[in-house]
C-alpha cells in the first residue's frame, strides 16, 4: 500500500464560485489530498496540500501572483504580499489588508507563530 | 406567507401579546418589579440608564424607551418613573401613545410616594392585563415581520453556515415584502467597500461609511486603533487573515438585497427593506436597540465554544430574554453539539457536508414563522431567578 493511499481524504469548503481560496474542514499536512466542496455540498476540486493548514484556515485553490487580489466568500479579503502556490496555506505570512499597511518585520514575525 | 400575529391599533403586528412594565431609569426598576410581582404575566424590562449622562444619551435612552413599549410584541405598557429629568417617565409614556396602544404611566412625583406609587403601578398593569389578555392571533402577512440580526462567538463555522443560513432566511422575508436590520458598526469596519456597493444610493453608503469612521474614531479617541489591532490573536489562531475577512462575518448574514436606509441606535425604519442600525456589537444594546426599532424576532447566531455552554447565551438573557424580542438562536459548530439543545436551530449540519445552506436555510425560516406564530423559542422557555438589566448605547462619556 503506498502512502497517498493510506490518508483518507481531507475536506475543505468554499463560500462562492469566485474564491480563490477554501477553508480547511480538517488539520491539513503537506501532501495530503483535499476535496474541496461547495455550499452544495457538491464537489468541485481536489488537490495536493503543500503546507500544514490547521481546521479552518485557508488554502489557496490557485497560483497568486503577488499582488492578486485574495477572494473568500466572494470579496476581495485582501491581497498576496508574495506569489502563492496552488496548496499552499494562506494567512498573515502571504496576504495583507488593503485598509491596514503591513506590520512592521518585527510585529509580522510575532504574527507568524499565531 | 403568513403567519399568526396580533394586530396593533396603530397596524402593525405582534407576534407576542405582552404587557409590559418599563421603569424610565434605573432607580425605578425596583418598583417595577414589586408591580410585576404583583401583576403576574406583566413583563418588566429593567434598564441601567441613569443621571450623570449628557443630554445627547438620554436622548438615545428615551427613544430607546419609548421604542420598547411601541414594539409591536407589546400589547399595552406601563413607565414606571422616579420623578427626575433624566427621563421624565411621562415623555416616555406620550411617545408609547403614538401607537394608540394602552398605556399609561406612575411617577413618584406624582402619585406622592414610593408606596403609592408601586400600588397604583399594580392596579394599572392588571387592569392592562386584563384588557389585552382576550386579544387572539390573526392570519397575518410575512410582509408586517422586521427580522432583527445579530451573530456572537463567531468562528470559521460561522462564516460557512450561520451567515448564508440567516443570510436566507433574511431574503426570504424582504422578498415577501418584509424587512431586516443588521447592526454591529465596529464590526463593519473591514466592510465599507461592501456597504458601498450594497448600498440603494448613494447618500446611504455614504451615512454608513460616515457611521462606520465616527465609530472607529470613538474607539481612536480611547487609544486603540481597530484597523491596527484587528483581527485580535483569537481570530488569528482561528484562521482569520485580515480585517477585511473579519468584517465578512459581520455582512454576510444580511443576504444579497439592497440596503434601503441607515438607522440611528433604536430608530424604527420608515418603508420596507434592508436596513443597517448604527451600534456597537455588544450583544445586549444591540438586541435592545432592535426591538426599540420595532423588530418583532431575532436571529442570534452562535459559532460555538465557550459561549454556546453559557447556554442561555452568550450574554445573560436569562428569565425568557428581551420579552418584545424573541430571539431565535442559530448553532453552527459541530464540536458544540452537546450544547445543541439550548438552541433553536442547528446548521451544523452545513459543515458536516450532510445539509445544503438551502435546506438548513429552509429550517430556519420555518422556525421564525413557527416562532412567529406564537411557538416558544428556548430562551423563552427557561424559567430563571436572574432578571437581566438591559444597557443602553451611550455616545458619552458618563460625567
Amino acid at each position: 500500500m503506498n502512502k497517498a493511499s493510506k490518508r483518507k481524504a481531507k475536506k475543505a469548503i468554499i463560500m462562492a464560485a469566485t474564491d480563490s481560496v477554501a477553508i480547511a474542514l480538517d488539520d491539513l499536512a503537506p501532501g495530503d489530498s483535499v476535496k474541496i466542496r461547495s455550499l452544495l455540498q457538491e464537489i468541485v476540486g481536489e488537490l495536493e496540500v503543500s503546507d500544514s493548514v490547521p481546521y479552518g484556515h485557508k488554502l489557496s485553490l490557485k497560483s497568486l501572483a503577488k499582488g492578486a487580489e485574495v477572494i473568500k466568500d466572494g470579496e476581495v479579503i485582501g491581497v498576496a504580499s508574495q506569489s502563492i502556490s496552488r496548496g499552499e496555506h494562506v494567512h498573515i505570512h502571504n496576504i495583507v489588508s488593503l485598509y491596514v499597511p503591513p506590520p512592521r518585520a518585527r510585529s509580522l514575525k510575532a504574527r507568524r507563530q499565531l | 406567507m403568513h403567519f399568526l400575529g396580533y394586530e396593533r391599533p396603530d397596524g402593525s403586528i405582534g407576534i407576542r401579546n405582552h404587557v409590559v412594565i418599563i421603569p424610565a431609569v434605573s432607580c425605578a426598576n425596583e418598583m417595577a418589579a414589586r408591580i410585576a410581582e404583583q401583576a403576574p404575566g406583566a413583563k418588566p424590562i429593567f434598564n441601567n440608564h441613569s443621571c450623570s449622562r449628557l443630554k445627547t444619551d438620554n436622548d438615545l435612552a428615551t427613544r430607546a424607551l419609548i421604542g420598547l413599549g411601541a414594539n409591536p410584541n407589546a400589547a399595552a405598557a406601563l413607565v414606571v418613573g422616579a420623578g427626575c429629568d433624566t427621563v421624565p417617565a411621562s415623555e416616555v409614556a406620550d411617545g408609547i401613545a403614538g401607537t394608540r396602544k394602552p398605556v399609561e404611566y406612575v411617577d413618584i412625583d406624582k402619585d406622592g410616594s414610593y408606596g403609592n406609587t408601586v400600588e397604583k403601578g399594580v392596579t394599572i398593569a392588571r387592569a392592562l392585563l386584563a384588557q389585552t389578555a382576550a386579544l387572539e392571533r390573526n392570519s397575518c402577512s410575512i410582509s408586517n415581520l422586521t427580522l432583527g440580526m445579530k451573530c456572537t462567538s463567531s468562528d470559521t463555522t460561522s462564516i460557512i453556515a450561520c451567515n448564508p443560513v440567516v443570510g436566507q432566511a433574511t431574503d426570504f422575508i424582504i422578498a415577501n415584502g418584509g424587512s431586516a436590520i443588521f447592526t454591529e458598526t465596529t464590526e463593519l469596519i473591514g466592510a465599507t467597500h461592501i456597504l458601498t456597493r450594497r448600498a440603494a444610493d448613494d447618500s446611504v453608503a455614504q451615512t454608513m461609511c460616515r457611521k462606520v469612521e465616527e465609530m472607529r474614531q470613538r474607539i481612536k479617541r480611547a487609544k486603540v486603533d481597530i484597523l491596527r489591532s484587528q483581527p485580535n490573536p483569537g481570530n488569528m489562531k482561528g484562521g482569520i487573515s485580515t480585517i477585511e475577512e473579519k468584517s465578512l462575518g459581520g455582512i454576510g448574514k444580511a443576504g444579497t438585497t439592497p440596503i434601503k436606509g441607515a438607522l440611528e441606535w433604536g430608530e424604527r425604519p420608515r418603508t420596507k427593506g434592508l436596513f443597517f442600525m448604527d451600534g456597537t456589537a455588544n450583544t445586549q444594546m444591540v438586541i435592545v436597540g432592535l426591538a426599540a426599532a420595532g423588530a418583532q424576532i431575532m436571529s442570534l447566531s452562535m459559532g460555538g465554544g465557550v459561549c454556546a455552554r453559557l447556554r442561555t447565551s452568550t450574554i445573560n438573557t436569562a428569565g425568557g430574554g428581551m420579552p418584545v424580542l424573541p430571539i431565535v438562536k442559530t448553532l453552527s459548530n459541530p464540536q458544540s453539539l452537546p450544547e445543541a439543545d439550548y438552541f433553536d436551530v442547528y446548521v451544523g449540519g452545513i459543515v458536516e457536508g450532510r445539509k445544503t445552506v438551502a435546506e438548513a436555510g429552509k429550517r430556519l425560516i420555518d422556525e421564525i414563522i413557527a416562532v412567529a406564530s406564537g411557538k416558544m423559542t428556548k430562551l423563552e422557555s427557561i424559567t430563571s431567578p436572574f432578571q437581566e438589566v438591559w444597557e443602553f448605547y451611550s455616545i458619552g462619556p458618563l460625567v
